[in-house]
């Protein structure tokens, strides 16, 4: 246990190190994922928009999803 | 300039870029995970440093990554503000938010490095001060890319602005050179080669390869999906119109 406290210490820089790795690991996974959402949502509207047996003009969901 | 016309195709692109995914996953988690297992628990403290010195190994990468993408950024929108083609808009506009995350994150982990290294959160020196106005540049380039109704106006006035802003690049990586600065000059690019010990330049370069796989990994799901907005804008045209 002693190991693993002092792993997480860092020589007293723990409050440091950890948060810039912490925010680092948020932001880069957050902007993965909402690159993938993003384009899922996209392709979900382009299929609905090509399918031609969908009515375009009533479709909500399709006229009022923004696409980023 | 006939491979340009060639791959500027959008779906010519996405049909050669969209298998190279796996591929771009496994170089960037592999560099990564090997990377941060060698950042974090192999590589050594410094002797001056001691374990603070471990913020290099996101610290630098972000840095690198900041300036890789603007250039990168700039030269797709050249290309697309003198040659026209689409695609170069997309992903000069995809670029933008990822390389204003690392800015971010170059200026965040500077920042806690700093505090304990230097006493203080935040200098106004010149890399410091220059890599918050890249960080400006990439807000304000999305900003203007986004303030228009018409998609390709937003494009050229957002692509003339990362030009004249593109003379930052060499002053960051020179301000350490030119300027009395209390940031390090450098310990790798250096025309007599890099000063840094194995111990440390090994993870490091781990790092920068797992981030600049991460780039490219992340920006073709963000050109695939802006070729995707492309065609969802002008079937709503078409479908508003007729």
């Amino acid at each position: 246990m002693e190991t693993i406290s002092t792993f997480f210490e860092m020589g007293g820089y723990g409050p440091y190190i950890w948060p810039g790795y912490a925010v680092s690991a948020i932001l880069m996974i957050g902007v993965f994922i909402t690159s993938i959402r993003t384009l899922k949502t996209n392709r979900t509207i382009l299929a609905k928009l090509e399918d031609p047996a969908v009515d375009l003009k009533n479709e909500d969901s399709i006229n009022n999803e923004t696409q980023a | 300039m006939a491979m340009i016309e060639k791959y500027a195709n959008p779906n010519r692109f996405l049909s050669i870029a969209r298998p190279l995914v796996p591929w771009l996953a496994a170089l960037t988690l592999i560099p990564l995970g090997v990377g941060l297992y060698m950042a974090l628990i192999t590589s050594p403290p410094d002797y001056q440093q001691g374990d603070s010195v471990r913020l290099i190994y996101v610290h630098v990468p972000a840095a690198w990554m900041a300036m890789f993408c603007y250039t990168s950024l700039v030269v797709s929108a050249a290309v697309g503000l003198i040659w026209k083609h689409p695609l170069a808009d997309i992903m000069a506009r995809e670029t933008a938010p990822i390389g204003a995350i690392f800015t971010f994150l170059a200026l965040f982990t500077g920042s806690l490095w700093g505090k304990p290294m230097w006493g203080t959160w935040w200098v106004w020196d010149a890399r410091l001060t220059s890599v918050l106005i890249l960080f400006f540049l990439y807000i304000g380039y999305m900003a203007l890319n986004n303030a228009f109704d018409n998609q390709q106006r937003g494009a050229k006035a957002s692509a003339i602005l990362a030009m004249v802003g593109f003379i930052n690049i060499p002053i960051i990586k020179f301000s350490v050179d030119w300027w009395n600065t209390l940031h390090q000059p450098a310990s790798i690019v250096r025309m007599d080669g890099p000063t840094v010990h194995s111990s440390m330049l090994i993870p490091l370069l781990l790092m920068a390869v797992g981030y600049s796989f991460f780039f490219l990994w992340v920006l073709i799901i963000r050109v695939d999906s802006g070729v995707a907005a492309g065609k969802i804008r002008a079937l709503r045209q078409r479908n508003a119109q007729g």
